[in-house]
């Protein structure tokens, strides 16, 4: 046995039968510098443990119970996390890059200001997950389920959340989209099928971003960016997108139902087919935009600036709109 | 001075049809009014919706007397017809073009010059041809295509066709032409219109995974650079480059740019014209955005791919490519190659540019400001966003395939794809219809001119083309018409009045002996129908329902607003008739086998080939641009004159289209991701037949079109309007080169070469260069193809149509011809 194995086993054998480097400072040292990368942990069970600093990068710790532990700071880099138990686990600006923490639970975890990119939580749970200005782009979260989640401020540019669910989820000023219009990869994120349903996504950066049949129900988009993001046949009756940037969005077939766009930005939006019924667009701009074949029963459009819109086959446009019924 | 001209109102009660322009790909949309003659609207009440007793702005709605005609249908009732351009479509904005502006002036009419029209079927006989009934030109016409057949295989019956869209075909005549000749017949002898061969224009695009029209005309609003390669687009895309080139150049497009890309930098548009003459587009562009914004690299001849090789190699060293992009949007093992081969990495930076300004002409510092304006990152470090289009300079240039290639390679290496204000795209000349079974041939495809000289094919069915003024080597194959056409003619005239099984032995004895049969349809009579055994009247614009896409994919329908002249049927009629009559004579013999490639010819309407298509027509992977699941007749006409642009799909019940390609960043290539083409070094030099010109002779015939004329002229050349001002081509050339030969403005000079010779009138212009001119092509009266060898580029087959280098000689003036014309600057704006 290698000195460094040697010295994973014994670590983890006091850890195991009850001692904690909270104990003495001297101890914590020894944590915080302790050089696990690439043990094999898998099943351990280090729940409210104090493993702050640790170097558990490329670690195997697959099935391991780590509820409540604190890491802060620790470096997961690489580390295979699958189907772990992190949940109330404290990961504050922990490095979990390119971590295998597919299935795992990090329910209620804190992931403050940690980095993750291109970290895989496919399928993981992340309810009341807390990870406010964290950096997970590039990170994969399909399926991942983020309700309730405090996202806010943090990156996922380019990150994969297709069908993850972010019901309830705060997205205050997330940065998802690309930094230029236009530029779907590798800068936007992907949130193909996601389930964004009550969410708070108000300032959020969501341009180019992939939203296509997106869940976004009663979301608040409040002053969003969206430009040039794909909301293809995404569901967002009773969506709050007041103010928010729309500029050059593929909306087609999305259904607006009581979506409130007031001031919203739609020039050169791509609508064809969408259901704005009861909506309210006023002072919305619609320049250069086609909502051909689109629905507006009911929709409240005073002040709806229009140039150049395409208009044709659309249903129930509001005679102040330049075109009857 | 003359009278005034009095133009009929139409009245609000007029009836109003959508349509689109029959000529340009651009697709401009025009509102047509029809309304019984004596039933005019008031300067008060009409349907324009317009007061006239008010004093009107400059450029309101008005109809103009080019836009109106009178029209006698096939019942004798007399209507009025204004056709006067569409606000509400986003293409033009309600401009119009001085073709477009003149549509109802190309209407059939018997008391008008347009009476010229083909009216009834007509089949040679004695020194010319004589009127016969459908039944009578189908029954023969099938007879000899099932002799042929039988005795010679598919592959004798030649074809050149239409594939275009808007006045010269639609989607559902394509269809019924590709079911014909391809699914039916079989043959592999096709070939398009313009060209020797049946082939795309733009194979290294496909190649690469890219279609030919990617972008959506917007983008030319919302790019900072537009590149525009070996096109002219005032002259010949004109509204898209007035409503919305010159909107971007002239700053009119900023709020729109604002909008767009929110807090990205954002100044008016920039263009880049690579042409060898100092067109009338960079006149106009430069006049709209300033000089200074401007840059036209005035290209030699054949030296395409070293320009935009060089541009590219500048890019690369600059760091100025898009490196994203490139490795997770295209294969990056061609991303190598084209390095080493293409911008030939491994020799000095410094040897291959100036290698490349020796060879195009145009100094490195020029290149380096196009590569500056393409690709440099903006102001505030965002990623510039470049529109490039191409075309016939590119596309007729030497060589194809690599020409093209070049140009598609500085796309994928700039990232300009699928993104707004991005795009690399044909500019395109006549709108797309290409809706067909596949073309039963490979690649290469066969060389049908080369075939029909020497006469492998016997059967040869021209349709809406004229090849004695478009094709390659013209007067030869004017030589196989009266020669090979000849014996067939003789024939014809033993054996009339007999039964037409004898006739028809006839007709194969004389292929037996190198005959060729010869059949036209057309709407007139051509100088390539003047030759045909059998000539058959087709519909025109207006007089058939059709649908077909603009180069923006915009699909729309062109509705039928009025009969067809005499007995002249639609082209899908015409295919349908000869279809079912094959399918009775296999049927009659007991060949169920090829009996049955002739059935489901049973259309009833327009519509109903254009929803068989719709369900049959499968496209390409690499050209996905004619898909329209889910059209219907009924959605075109509610959507109107913005239509819907292609490929559509259905997304819960709706037809939903596609204004740009390539935004999911997925490419038509197995893997999904794009291709860079090389071009290997070092770069094709001229095949031998065209070097032994270019030393030969003293000028290089460039060739092209001109805005007030279009194609061969076929309508134009009725009408007063254009003839006044083109009554033979023109020939432009330096006026240096024009001194020195004594050739005066509007003296008819003589073009000649090894292949042919042509005429055409003088007007000396300083925007070509010393030993360089420009002709007119297509021109009933000289057409350039006189002078083209029959040189094509062996991995396209496509023609290498710039390339003609001849002799000019001055023969004297014909005041008679040029009293009309104006010989002063063009190519100037303010």
């Amino acid at each position: 046995m290698n000195p460094r194995r040697a010295f994973a086993f014994l670590l983890v054998t006091l850890l195991l039968a009850g001692w904690s480097p909270t104990h003495s400072r001297d101890a914590a040292e020894v944590v915080a510098g302790a050089q696990l990368a690439g043990a094999d942990l898998r099943g351990v069970n280090l729940a409210g443990k104090v493993l702050d600093g640790i170097v558990l990068s490329g670690a195997n710790l697959s099935g391991a119970n780590l509820r409540g532990a604190s890491l802060k700071g620790a470096d997961l880099r690489e580390a295979y996390l699958r189907d772990s138990n992190l949940s109330g686990a404290d990961l504050r600006g922990a490095n979990l890059g390119k971590a295998d923490l597919t299935r795992a639970d990090l329910s209620s975890a804190n992931l403050e200001r940690a980095m993750a990119l291109l970290a895989d939580f496919a399928s993981a749970r992340l309810t009341d997950l807390k990870a406010s200005g964290s950096w997970l782009s590039g990170a994969r979260l399909a399926k991942a389920n983020l309700e309730r989640a405090n996202l806010a401020g943090a990156n996922l540019q380019s990150a994969d959340l297709t069908q993850a669910v972010l019901k309830r989820a705060n997205l205050v000023g997330v940065e998802f989209g690309a930094t230029k219009p236009g530029e779907r990869r590798p800068a936007a994120a992907y949130l193909h099928g996601a389930d964004l349903t009550d969410a708070d996504l108000s300032d959020a950066n969501l341009t180019s971003v992939n939203l296509r049949q997106a869940d976004l129900r009663r979301a608040k988009l409040l002053r969003a960016r969206l430009l040039h993001a794909d909301l293809t046949w995404a569901k967002a009756t009773e969506a709050d997108f007041s103010e928010a940037a729309l500029q050059g969005a593929r909306l087609e077939v999305a259904v607006f139902g009581k979506a409130l766009l007031r001031k919203a930005n739609l020039s050169l939006a791509r609508a064809a087919g969408a259901d704005f019924s009861d909506s309210d667009l006023t002072d919305a701009r619609l320049v250069h935009a086609d909502f051909s074949q689109a629905e507006f029963s009911r929709a409240k459009v005073d002040g709806v600036r229009l140039d150049e819109t395409n208009l044709a086959a659309a249903r129930n446009v509001p005679a102040s709109m330049g075109r009857s019924p | 001075m003359a009278p005034p001209v009095k133009v009929p109102l139409p009245p609000r009660n007029a009836q109003t049809f959508s349509t689109v322009c029959q000529f340009c790909i651009v697709g401009c949309g025009y509102k047509v009014y029809k309304w019984p003659v004596g039933r005019d609207g008031v300067a008060e009440a009409n349907a324009l919706g317009v007061d006239f007793r008010q004093p009107q702005a400059a450029f309101g709605k008005w109809v103009a007397p080019s836009m109106h005609a009178v029209i006698t249908e096939r019942d004798g009732k007399q209507f009025n017809i204004a056709i006067v351009p569409d606000d509400a479509c986003s293409v033009n904005s309600g401009l119009s073009s001085v073709r477009g502006g003149g549509l109802a002036a190309t209407l059939y009419a018997p008391d008008r010059p347009t009476k010229a029209r083909l009216t009834t079927p007509l089949l040679a006989q004695g020194d010319g041809q004589k009127a016969v009934s459908w039944d009578e030109a189908v029954g023969l016409g099938a007879a000899i295509i099932k002799a042929v057949t039988d005795r010679w295989g598919a592959d004798a019956v030649g074809m050149k066709f239409f594939d275009h869209g808007g006045g010269g075909g639609g989607f559902e005549n394509n269809w019924a032409v590709g079911r014909l000749f391809f699914s039916g017949i079989g043959t592999r002898s096709a070939s398009i219109h313009n060209r020797p061969a049946y082939n795309s224009e733009v194979h290294a695009a496909g190649d690469a995974g890219i279609a030919a029209l990617t972008n959506a005309y917007v983008d030319a609003q919302l790019a900072d650079t537009i590149l525009v390669v070996g096109a002219n687009p005032y002259e010949t895309q004109t509204n898209y480059f007035l409503n919305h080139m010159v909107k971007n150049l002239s700053g009119d497009a900023l709020s729109l740019k604002r909008g767009a890309f929110g807090a990205e930098a954002v100044e008016k548009g920039r263009m880049i014209v690579v042409d060898p003459r100092r067109t009338m587009t960079v006149a106009a562009a430069e006049a709209a955005a300033g000089k200074e914004r401007v840059l036209h690299l005035a290209i030699e001849p054949g030296s395409d791919i070293w320009l935009l090789n060089g541009i590219a190699r500048i890019i690369l060293e600059r760091n100025w490519h898009d490196g994203a992009f490139i490795s997770q949007r295209t294969e990056t093992q061609t991303f190598e190659a084209y390095q080493r081969s293409s911008l030939m990495m491994d020799r000095p930076r410094n040897e291959m540019l100036g290698e490349a300004a020796q060879r195009t002409g145009i100094s490195i510092a020029d290149m380096e400001k196009a590569a500056q304006w393409i690709a440099a990152p903006k102001a505030d470090g965002s990623p510039r966003r470049c529109l490039m289009h191409y075309e016939k300079g590119l596309i007729w240039g030497f060589k194809n395939y690599e020409n093209v290639a070049a140009i598609v390679d500085l796309a994928l290496l700039t990232g300009s794809l699928g993104k707004p204000g991005s795009g690399v795209s044909r500019l395109g000349g006549h709108q797309e219809g290409y809706v067909r079974p596949p073309y039963p041939g490979g690649r290469p495809a066969l060389n049908v001119d080369e075939a029909v000289r020497r006469g492998a094919v016997k059967l040869y069915w021209v349709g809406g083309c004229n090849p004695l003024l478009t094709t390659l080597r013209a007067g030869a194959m004017e030589v196989a018409f009266k020669e090979r056409g000849g014996l067939v003619t003789a024939s014809l005239r033993a054996s009339q009045g007999k039964p037409i099984g004898e006739r028809v032995a006839g007709v194969v004895e004389a292929l037996k002996q190198g005959g060729m049969f010869l059949m036209v349809q057309d709407i007139y009579s051509t100088a390539s129908s003047a030759y045909a055994h059998l000539v058959l009247p087709a519909a025109g614009w207006g007089e058939t329902n059709l649908t077909s896409i603009n180069g923006e994919r915009r699909l729309r329908l062109y509705q039928r607003f009025m009969d067809p002249p005499g007995d002249a049927k639609p082209d899908w009629a015409i295919m349908a008739l000869f279809a079912k009559k094959l399918h009775e004579f296999y049927r009659a013999e007991g060949n169920s086998l090829l009996a049955n490639r002739f059935l489901d010819f049973d259309w009833a309407s327009d519509e109903d080939v254009f929803i068989q298509a719709r369900y049959a027509f499968k496209g390409t992977a690499a050209d996905p641009i004619e898909g329209y699941a889910g059209v219907t007749y009924d959605l075109l006409r509610r959507l109107g004159p913005n239509g819907i642009q292609t490929p559509t799909r259905i997304v819960n019940n709706v037809v939903v289209g596609t204004a740009r390609l390539y935004e999911d960043g997925k490419f038509a290539t197995p893997s999904g991701k794009a291709r860079f083409i090389t071009a290997s070094p070092p770069y094709p030099g001229y095949a031998a037949k065209v070097e032994a010109q270019r030393k030969r002779y003293r000028f290089w015939i460039n060739n092209g079109r001109s805005n007030h004329i279009w194609q061969t002229v076929y309508h134009h050349r009725f009408l007063d309007f254009f003839n006044e001002r083109m009554p033979i081509p023109h020939l432009e050339m330096h006026p240096d080169d024009a001194k020195e030969l004594q050739i005066a403005a509007g003296d008819v000079v003589e073009i000649a070469n090894d292949v042919g010779r042509v005429e055409a009138m003088a007007y000396p212009t300083d925007a070509v260069k010393r030993g360089h001119t420009f002709l007119i092509f297509g021109q009933p009266r000289g057409a350039a193809g006189e002078l083209v060898s029959d040189h094509v580029d062996p991995a396209t087959t496509i023609p290498y149509y710039k390339g003609a280098w001849a002799d000019v000689r001055r023969i004297g003036p014909r005041p008679e011809l040029t009293k009309t014309v104006s010989f002063l600057p063009q190519n100037v704006a303010e």
